[in-house]
C-alpha cells in the first residue's frame, strides 16, 4: 500500500515475492509434522511443483509485476491437500488423540479455513479486477478479516490450549 | 448479471465452502472421539487380560510350589525321618556307636529341619497365615544358618499390603536372594524395606561380583518383572562398584486393606 501510494506503481511484485516465501514455509511446517517418508516426499514434491510453476509464471507468463493468481491458487490447493492428508493421518492414527495437546491440529484447521475461503476469490481475482467488480477491495477486506481471524485465532488457541492443558495435568 | 450479484455469488460460494468445511470438521471430531473411546476400551481390555494372564501364571506357579512343598514334606521328609529313626535304632543296638554314625544322624536331623523350613516357605497356605516380615525373617534365618553368607534385614514394621501382594513381594525377594546365592558369590546381603503413606520400597544389595556373565532375560528375572508389574510397581537392577542391588517400588493403595 505504502509502496503504491508513494511511487504510484503496482505493488504486485511484492506479493509475488511474498508467496514465494509464504507457501514454502507452510510446506516446511507440514514436512516437519509428517513422520512417514511417503508424506515427507509428497510435501517436497508439492514445494518443488509450486516453485517451478511460480517461477514459470513470474518469468515467462505473467511477469514479475502482475500478481500471479494461478501460482497462488496452486499454492492454496497444495496447502489444502497437505491439511487433508494431515487430517486423514490423524483420523487413522491408532493412538488416542487429544486435540488440546496438538497445536498442529489447530494450525491445520486454521490453514484449511483460510485457504478454502480464500481460493474462490483468489482464483477469480483476474476476472474480478478485469470487470472492476470489487472496486475498493471492500468485499475482499471482509473476507480477509474473517479468514485471518480464523487462521490466527485457531493457531493461537492451539498453542494456548496446549499450555493450559499441560498446566492442568 | 449485475456486478453486485456476481460478488454476492462469490461471497455465497465462499460461505457455502466454509460451512461445508465446518461440517467436515464436525464429523471428523465426532468420528475421532468414537475412535478414541474404542482405543481406550481396547486398552483397558488388553490391560485386564494381561493382568489376568499374569495372575493366572503366578497362581499356577504358587500351586506348583505348594504341591512341591507338600511332596517335600510328606515324601522326602518322611524318608529322612525314617532314616534318622533307623540310625537311632542302630545306635542303640550297637551300644557305643561310631562317631560317623552320630554325625550322620545329626546331618540327617539338620536336613529334616532345612527341608521343613524350605517346604514351609514354598507352601502358599502356610504363607497366607503369616506376614512377609515374619516369613522373610524365617527365610533369612534359614539362609544365615548355613553360614555361607550374612543377611542383614531392616524394616519399618507391618506392611500395608494385602496377604496376596505380600506373597508376590516375598517371591520377588526370594528369587533375588536365590540369584545372589547362585551367581553373585557374595558374603553380605542387605535387605531394607521402607514405606510411607504412598510407596513401599524394597532394596536388596550385595557385595558380590555383580551381573557379569548373567543373562538379563532369564525365567527368574522375567518372573520378578511380572510380579512387580502385577503389584503395579517396578523393579530396577543396579550395578555398584562392588556388588549389585535390586530396588522394588510399589505404590500403596489404602482402599485394598
Amino acid at each position: 500500500m505504502l509502496y503504491s501510494t508513494y511511487t504510484q506503481k503496482s505493488n504486485h511484485f511484492i506479493f509475488n515475492f511474498y508467496i514465494l516465501i509464504q507457501f514454502p514455509v507452510y510446506f516446511l511446517i507440514f514436512y516437519a509434522t509428517f513422520e512417514e517418508r511417503r508424506m515427507k516426499f509428497l510435501v517436497i514434491t508439492a514445494t518443488v511443483v509450486f516453485l517451478i510453476y511460480h517461477f514459470y509464471n513470474m518469468i515467462f507468463r505473467e511477469g514479475l509485476f502482475i500478481f500471479s493468481t494461478p501460482s497462488y491458487t496452486l499454492g492454496s490447493v497444495l496447502v489444502i491437500v497437505c491439511c487433508l492428508v494431515y487430517f486423514f493421518n490423524l483420523l487413522s492414527s491408532e493412538s488416542e488423540i487429544n486435540y488440546f495437546r496438538i497445536p498442529m491440529f489447530w494450525i491445520a484447521t486454521g490453514l484449511l479455513f483460510y485457504f478454502v475461503g480464500d481460493t474462490v476469490y483468489m482464483s477469480l481475482l483476474g476476472y474480478i479486477v478485469k470487470n472492476n467488480l470489487d472496486t475498493e477491495g471492500r468485499f475482499y477486506g471482509y473476507i480477509m478479516f474473517t479468514l485471518n481471524f480464523l487462521l490466527y485465532g485457531l493457531t493461537t488457541f492451539g498453542f494456548v490450549s496446549n499450555h493450559v492443558w499441560k498446566k492442568k495435568i | 448479471m449485475e456486478k453486485k450479484d456476481i460478488i454476492f455469488t462469490i461471497g455465497f460460494a465462499t460461505l457455502v465452502l466454509l460451512i461445508l468445511l465446518c461440517f467436515l470438521l464436525f464429523f471428523f471430531i465426532k468420528y475421532r472421539a468414537r475412535r478414541n473411546k474404542h482405543i481406550r476400551e481396547t486398552e483397558i481390555m488388553k490391560k485386564t487380560f494381561e493382568t489376568a494372564l499374569l495372575q493366572s501364571q503366578v497362581e499356577v506357579q504358587e500351586n506348583t510350589f505348594s504341591m512341591l512343598a507338600k511332596e517335600l514334606h510328606d515324601n522326602v521328609g518322611q524318608l529322612l525321618s525314617s532314616s534318622k529313626m533307623l540310625l537311632g535304632i542302630t545306635q542303640r543296638e550297637l551300644g557305643k556307636s561310631p562317631e560317623t554314625l552320630t554325625i550322620a544322624e545329626e546331618t540327617i536331623g539338620k536336613a529334616i529341619t532345612e527341608l521343613r523350613a524350605l517346604s514351609k516357605s514354598m507352601d502358599k497356605e502356610w504363607l497366607e497365615q503369616f506376614e512377609l516380615i515374619e516369613n522373610l525373617s524365617t527365610e533369612i534365618k534359614r539362609i544365615n544358618s548355613g553360614k555361607m553368607l550374612v543377611i542383614v534385614f531392616s524394616h519399618t514394621g507391618k506392611l500395608p499390603l494385602t496377604s496376596e501382594k505380600q506373597i508376590m513381594l516375598f517371591r520377588i525377594i526370594q528369587e533375588s536372594l536365590q540369584n545372589i546365592i547362585k551367581h553373585a558369590d557374595a558374603r553380605h546381603i542387605n535387605i531394607e524395606i521402607k514405606n510411607d503413606d504412598e510407596n513401599l520400597s524394597v532394596h536388596i544389595s550385595d557385595d558380590g561380583k555383580g551381573f557379569a556373565g548373567i543373562s538379563g532375560d532369564g525365567l527368574g528375572i522375567r518372573n520378578m518383572k511380572h510380579r512387580a508389574k502385577l503389584l503395579g510397581g517396578n523393579i530396577t537392577w543396579n550395578q555398584a562398584e562392588k556388588g549389585s542391588s535390586v530396588t522394588i517400588d510399589i505404590p500403596i493403595i489404602n482402599s485394598e486393606l
